[in-house]
Protein backbone atom coordinates (compact mmCIF):
# COMPACT_ATOMS: atom_id res chain seq x y z
CA UNK A 1 0.00 0.00 0.00
CA UNK A 2 1.17 3.86 -1.27
CA UNK A 3 1.59 5.44 1.62
CA UNK A 4 -0.46 8.13 0.40
CA UNK A 5 -3.82 6.95 -1.49
CA UNK A 6 -6.70 8.86 -2.19
CA UNK A 7 -9.07 6.97 -4.96
CA UNK A 8 -12.35 8.38 -5.95
CA UNK A 9 -15.02 6.37 -7.53
CA UNK A 10 -18.40 7.28 -9.13
CA UNK A 11 -19.65 6.97 -5.26
CA UNK A 12 -17.01 6.13 -3.00
CA UNK A 13 -14.30 8.04 -1.98
CA UNK A 14 -11.39 6.53 0.30
CA UNK A 15 -8.32 7.80 1.41
CA UNK A 16 -5.29 5.65 3.70
CA UNK A 17 -2.27 8.31 4.74
CA UNK A 18 -0.02 8.04 7.74
CA UNK A 19 -1.35 10.45 10.82
CA UNK A 20 -0.94 10.29 14.48
CA UNK A 21 2.27 7.97 14.73
CA UNK A 22 -0.14 5.67 12.39
CA UNK A 23 -2.67 5.74 9.98
CA UNK A 24 -5.60 7.73 8.80
CA UNK A 25 -8.12 6.18 6.92
CA UNK A 26 -11.17 7.67 5.41
CA UNK A 27 -14.50 5.80 4.12
CA UNK A 28 -17.65 8.20 2.25
CA UNK A 29 -19.44 9.06 -0.42
CA UNK A 30 -18.60 12.74 -0.12
CA UNK A 31 -16.53 14.55 -2.26
CA UNK A 32 -12.84 14.31 -3.07
CA UNK A 33 -12.42 17.74 -2.07
CA UNK A 34 -13.91 17.17 1.06
CA UNK A 35 -11.91 14.31 1.87
CA UNK A 36 -8.29 15.92 1.46
CA UNK A 37 -10.10 18.42 3.76
CA UNK A 38 -10.56 16.51 6.48
CA UNK A 39 -7.44 14.77 5.54
CA UNK A 40 -5.53 18.51 6.26
CA UNK A 41 -7.62 18.94 9.73
CA UNK A 42 -5.93 15.64 10.74
CA UNK A 43 -2.83 16.96 9.68
CA UNK A 44 -2.97 20.22 11.27
CA UNK A 45 -4.23 18.88 14.59
CA UNK A 46 -0.63 16.06 14.15
CA UNK A 47 1.61 19.02 14.27
CA UNK A 48 -0.48 21.04 17.02
CA UNK A 49 -0.04 17.99 19.31
CA UNK A 50 2.29 15.71 18.40
CA UNK A 51 4.86 14.58 21.21
CA UNK A 52 7.98 14.33 19.41
CA UNK A 53 7.69 17.43 17.27
CA UNK A 54 10.15 19.96 18.48
CA UNK A 55 7.63 22.52 16.79
CA UNK A 56 4.17 21.37 18.08
CA UNK A 57 2.25 23.68 20.57
CA UNK A 58 2.17 20.63 23.11
CA UNK A 59 5.98 20.63 23.18
CA UNK A 60 5.98 24.63 23.76
CA UNK A 61 3.81 24.12 26.58
CA UNK A 62 5.68 21.16 28.18
CA UNK A 63 8.79 23.34 28.13
CA UNK A 64 7.88 26.53 28.53
CA UNK A 65 8.94 27.48 32.07
CA UNK A 66 5.34 29.36 33.12
CA UNK A 67 2.19 29.92 31.68
CA UNK A 68 1.70 30.62 28.16
CA UNK A 69 -1.16 31.46 25.70
CA UNK A 70 -2.38 28.70 23.87
CA UNK A 71 -4.65 27.71 21.17
CA UNK A 72 -8.47 27.80 22.02
CA UNK A 73 -8.24 24.03 20.93
CA UNK A 74 -5.43 22.95 22.68
CA UNK A 75 -6.63 24.63 25.67
CA UNK A 76 -9.64 22.84 24.74
CA UNK A 77 -8.36 19.38 24.81
CA UNK A 78 -6.58 19.66 27.46
CA UNK A 79 -9.79 20.47 29.81
CA UNK A 80 -11.15 17.49 28.29
CA UNK A 81 -8.59 15.22 28.94
CA UNK A 82 -8.23 16.63 32.84
CA UNK A 83 -12.41 16.44 33.02
CA UNK A 84 -11.61 12.80 31.71
CA UNK A 85 -9.39 11.97 34.02
CA UNK A 86 -12.10 12.87 37.04
CA UNK A 87 -14.29 11.47 35.40
CA UNK A 88 -13.32 7.81 35.04
CA UNK A 89 -12.11 8.06 38.83
CA UNK A 90 -8.28 8.41 37.67
CA UNK A 91 -8.16 5.38 35.27
CA UNK A 92 -8.00 7.90 32.16
CA UNK A 93 -5.12 9.45 32.66
CA UNK A 94 -3.30 11.60 29.70
CA UNK A 95 -1.19 14.05 32.31
CA UNK A 96 0.50 11.38 34.21
CA UNK A 97 -0.58 12.46 37.67
CA UNK A 98 0.18 16.12 36.93
CA UNK A 99 -2.72 18.02 35.38
CA UNK A 100 -2.17 21.35 33.89
CA UNK A 101 -3.14 24.29 34.89
CA UNK A 102 -5.33 26.34 32.80
CA UNK A 103 -7.00 29.89 32.93
CA UNK A 104 -9.97 29.66 30.43
CA UNK A 105 -10.41 33.24 30.63
CA UNK A 106 -6.83 34.52 29.33
CA UNK A 107 -6.27 30.94 27.55
CA UNK A 108 -2.92 29.97 29.82
CA UNK A 109 -1.93 26.91 30.06
CA UNK A 110 1.00 26.00 32.55
CA UNK A 111 2.39 23.29 32.24
CA UNK A 112 4.67 21.37 35.65
CA UNK A 113 8.10 21.04 35.36
CA UNK A 114 8.64 17.42 34.65
CA UNK A 115 5.04 16.80 33.33
CA UNK A 116 4.45 14.13 31.19
CA UNK A 117 1.66 14.97 28.66
CA UNK A 118 0.68 12.49 26.50
CA UNK A 119 -2.76 13.25 24.25
CA UNK A 120 -3.16 9.82 22.37
CA UNK A 121 -5.55 8.47 24.11
CA UNK A 122 -8.06 11.88 23.49
CA UNK A 123 -6.30 13.35 20.14
CA UNK A 124 -6.95 10.36 17.64
CA UNK A 125 -10.33 10.35 18.53
CA UNK A 126 -10.83 13.68 18.71
CA UNK A 127 -9.09 14.44 15.10
CA UNK A 128 -11.39 11.40 13.46
CA UNK A 129 -14.61 12.93 15.27
CA UNK A 130 -13.60 16.45 13.85
CA UNK A 131 -12.67 15.06 10.31
CA UNK A 132 -16.40 12.86 10.20
CA UNK A 133 -18.09 15.74 11.13
CA UNK A 134 -16.16 17.86 8.46
CA UNK A 135 -17.47 15.39 5.85
CA UNK A 136 -21.11 15.48 7.18
CA UNK A 137 -21.39 18.97 7.27
CA UNK A 138 -19.95 18.55 3.54
CA UNK A 139 -22.88 16.67 2.80
CA UNK A 140 -21.50 13.42 2.84
CA UNK A 141 -24.68 10.65 3.66
CA UNK A 142 -22.21 8.61 5.41
CA UNK A 143 -18.66 8.81 6.59
CA UNK A 144 -15.81 6.64 8.04
CA UNK A 145 -12.93 7.96 9.95
CA UNK A 146 -10.33 6.08 11.70
CA UNK A 147 -6.66 7.82 13.03
CA UNK A 148 -5.01 5.13 14.69
CA UNK A 149 -8.12 2.76 15.03
CA UNK A 150 -10.32 5.41 16.92
CA UNK A 151 -12.81 5.30 14.70
CA UNK A 152 -16.12 7.88 13.99
CA UNK A 153 -18.94 7.54 11.93
CA UNK A 154 -21.69 9.82 10.63
CA UNK A 155 -24.63 8.43 8.62
CA UNK A 156 -28.26 9.00 7.78
CA UNK A 157 -28.83 5.50 8.25
CA UNK A 158 -27.18 2.34 10.03
CA UNK A 159 -23.39 1.60 8.66
CA UNK A 160 -20.88 -1.07 9.52
CA UNK A 161 -17.92 -0.98 11.45
CA UNK A 162 -15.39 -4.10 11.61
CA UNK A 163 -13.46 -4.50 14.83
CA UNK A 164 -10.40 -6.09 14.27
CA UNK A 165 -9.30 -9.29 16.73
CA UNK A 166 -6.28 -9.53 18.26
CA UNK A 167 -6.18 -12.46 18.79
CA UNK A 168 -4.71 -14.98 16.12
CA UNK A 169 -7.34 -17.00 14.27
CA UNK A 170 -10.28 -15.03 15.33
CA UNK A 171 -12.89 -13.25 13.40
CA UNK A 172 -13.49 -9.76 13.38
CA UNK A 173 -16.32 -8.36 15.11
CA UNK A 174 -18.88 -6.01 13.49
CA UNK A 175 -20.87 -3.46 15.01
CA UNK A 176 -23.85 -1.00 13.30
CA UNK A 177 -24.61 2.25 14.04
CA UNK A 178 -25.67 5.92 12.44
CA UNK A 179 -23.92 8.02 14.29
CA UNK A 180 -20.77 7.03 16.93
CA UNK A 181 -17.30 6.36 17.84
CA UNK A 182 -15.70 3.00 18.53
CA UNK A 183 -13.09 2.53 20.11
CA UNK A 184 -10.24 -0.73 21.29
CA UNK A 185 -7.84 -0.73 24.06
CA UNK A 186 -5.62 -3.56 25.25
CA UNK A 187 -2.07 -4.95 26.05
CA UNK A 188 -0.61 -4.28 22.56
CA UNK A 189 2.86 -5.22 22.27
CA UNK A 190 5.20 -2.42 22.80
CA UNK A 191 7.68 -1.99 19.61
CA UNK A 192 10.52 -2.42 22.07
CA UNK A 193 9.34 -5.93 22.59
CA UNK A 194 9.06 -5.19 26.35
CA UNK A 195 5.72 -5.18 27.71
CA UNK A 196 2.60 -3.19 27.11
CA UNK A 197 2.15 0.10 26.59
CA UNK A 198 -0.92 0.21 29.12
CA UNK A 199 0.08 2.44 32.18
CA UNK A 200 -1.49 2.24 35.55
CA UNK A 201 -1.58 5.49 36.65
CA UNK A 202 -1.57 4.73 40.51
CA UNK A 203 1.35 2.84 40.02
CA UNK A 204 3.33 4.32 37.28
CA UNK A 205 3.78 1.44 35.96
CA UNK A 206 1.94 -1.05 33.26
CA UNK A 207 -1.01 -2.17 34.03
CA UNK A 208 -0.89 -5.61 36.31
CA UNK A 209 -3.45 -7.85 34.44
CA UNK A 210 -5.06 -5.49 31.09
CA UNK A 211 -8.23 -6.48 29.02
CA UNK A 212 -8.93 -5.79 25.41
CA UNK A 213 -11.89 -3.21 25.63
CA UNK A 214 -14.25 -2.13 22.91
CA UNK A 215 -16.66 0.96 23.21
CA UNK A 216 -19.06 2.21 21.49
CA UNK A 217 -19.75 5.43 22.63
CA UNK A 218 -21.23 9.20 20.92
CA UNK A 219 -18.19 10.29 19.96
CA UNK A 220 -14.10 8.72 19.16
CA UNK A 221 -12.58 10.52 21.79
CA UNK A 222 -15.28 9.80 24.25
CA UNK A 223 -14.88 6.11 23.51
CA UNK A 224 -11.30 6.26 23.36
CA UNK A 225 -11.16 7.36 27.00
CA UNK A 226 -13.57 4.83 28.07
CA UNK A 227 -11.91 2.31 26.01
CA UNK A 228 -8.04 3.34 27.68
CA UNK A 229 -9.85 3.15 31.44
CA UNK A 230 -11.99 0.00 31.08
CA UNK A 231 -9.22 -2.07 29.74
CA UNK A 232 -6.96 -1.53 33.14
CA UNK A 233 -10.09 -0.81 36.11
CA UNK A 234 -10.67 -3.55 37.63
CA UNK A 235 -13.78 -4.98 35.94
CA UNK A 236 -16.65 -3.87 38.28
CA UNK A 237 -15.39 -0.55 38.30
CA UNK A 238 -14.91 -0.99 34.42
CA UNK A 239 -18.44 -2.47 34.22
CA UNK A 240 -19.88 0.65 36.24
CA UNK A 241 -17.65 2.70 34.40
CA UNK A 242 -18.98 2.16 31.25
CA UNK A 243 -22.88 2.18 32.12
CA UNK A 244 -22.59 5.32 33.88
CA UNK A 245 -22.23 6.81 30.87
CA UNK A 246 -24.93 4.88 29.02
CA UNK A 247 -22.51 3.67 26.88
CA UNK A 248 -21.66 0.29 25.61
CA UNK A 249 -18.69 -2.46 25.41
CA UNK A 250 -16.86 -5.50 25.83
CA UNK A 251 -14.47 -6.35 27.93
CA UNK A 252 -12.15 -9.22 26.79
CA UNK A 253 -9.69 -10.98 29.10
CA UNK A 254 -6.78 -12.16 28.11
CA UNK A 255 -8.08 -16.28 28.45
CA UNK A 256 -10.91 -15.17 25.75
CA UNK A 257 -13.71 -14.76 28.72
CA UNK A 258 -15.97 -11.71 28.13
CA UNK A 259 -17.89 -9.39 29.70
CA UNK A 260 -20.60 -7.23 28.10
CA UNK A 261 -21.57 -3.81 29.47
CA UNK A 262 -24.28 -1.32 28.38
CA UNK A 263 -26.46 -2.54 25.48
CA UNK A 264 -24.58 -5.13 22.99
CA UNK A 265 -27.57 -6.08 21.23
CA UNK A 266 -28.23 -2.24 19.67
CA UNK A 267 -25.09 -2.24 18.07
CA UNK A 268 -23.27 -5.76 17.45
CA UNK A 269 -24.59 -7.71 13.82
CA UNK A 270 -21.78 -10.34 14.34
CA UNK A 271 -20.21 -11.78 17.32
CA UNK A 272 -16.60 -12.63 16.08
CA UNK A 273 -14.45 -12.32 19.14
CA UNK A 274 -16.48 -10.59 21.14
CA UNK A 275 -18.86 -13.78 21.32
CA UNK A 276 -19.03 -15.89 24.58
CA UNK B 1 -9.13 8.24 44.25
CA UNK B 2 -5.71 10.08 43.10
CA UNK B 3 -7.92 13.45 42.16
CA UNK B 4 -9.80 13.68 45.10
CA UNK B 5 -6.56 13.13 47.04
CA UNK B 6 -4.82 15.75 45.42
CA UNK B 7 -7.39 18.34 45.54
CA UNK B 8 -7.72 17.91 49.27
CA UNK B 9 -3.68 17.86 49.69
CA UNK B 10 -4.00 21.12 47.67
CA UNK B 11 -7.12 22.74 48.73
CA UNK B 12 -9.89 24.10 46.80
CA UNK B 13 -7.51 27.32 45.31
CA UNK B 14 -5.85 24.89 43.31
CA UNK B 15 -7.99 22.95 41.71
CA UNK B 16 -10.61 25.99 41.25
CA UNK B 17 -7.98 27.12 38.80
CA UNK B 18 -9.93 25.81 35.85
CA UNK B 19 -13.08 28.05 37.11
CA UNK B 20 -16.33 26.20 38.30
CA UNK B 21 -18.10 27.00 35.18
CA UNK B 22 -15.44 25.93 32.44
CA UNK B 23 -14.60 22.33 34.77
CA UNK B 24 -17.86 22.07 34.68
CA UNK B 25 -18.31 22.49 31.39
CA UNK B 26 -15.75 20.52 30.43
CA UNK B 27 -17.30 17.39 32.42
CA UNK B 28 -20.40 17.87 30.67
CA UNK B 29 -18.66 18.10 27.26
CA UNK B 30 -17.27 14.60 28.44
CA UNK B 31 -20.40 13.23 29.67
CA UNK B 32 -21.49 14.04 26.47
CA UNK B 33 -19.19 12.53 24.27
CA UNK B 34 -19.12 9.02 26.33
CA UNK B 35 -23.18 8.98 26.35
CA UNK B 36 -24.36 6.26 23.84
CA UNK B 37 -23.65 6.46 20.18
CA UNK B 38 -26.94 6.75 18.27
CA UNK B 39 -27.99 2.84 16.88
CA UNK B 40 -29.98 4.50 14.40
CA UNK B 41 -33.84 2.66 13.21
CA UNK B 42 -33.62 -0.95 12.14
CA UNK B 43 -33.58 -1.34 8.55
CA UNK B 44 -33.53 -4.39 5.80
CA UNK B 45 -31.57 -2.58 3.42
CA UNK B 46 -27.84 -3.69 3.33
CA UNK B 47 -26.01 -1.59 5.11
CA UNK B 48 -22.08 -0.34 4.16
CA UNK B 49 -18.65 -1.30 5.99
CA UNK B 50 -17.56 2.30 6.55
CA UNK B 51 -14.65 1.60 9.13
CA UNK B 52 -12.42 -0.90 10.54
CA UNK B 53 -11.80 0.03 14.10
CA UNK B 54 -8.60 -1.65 15.87
CA UNK B 55 -7.04 -1.52 18.64
CA UNK B 56 -5.39 2.04 19.00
Amino acid sequence: MSPDRLAVTSSLATLRRPAMGSRLEITTDGSAVAVETAAAVVARLERRWSRVDPESELRRLVSAPGPVVARPSTARILALAVAGHRLTDGWFDATGGRDPVLDAERGLVHVAPGADLDLNGIAKGWAADAAASLLRDAGASWAGVSVGGDTRVCATSKVLVTVGSPFPGSVDAVVALRDGGVAVSGPTPRGDGDGHHLIDPFTGRPAAAPRYSVVVAATAAGAEMLATAAAIAPRPAAVDMVERFGATAWLVETDGSTTAAGDPDAYLVGAGWLGP
Amino acid sequence: MRAAERDAAEGPDAAEVLGAAARLEAETLVREMMSPADPGPTSTTTAPVVAHARVS
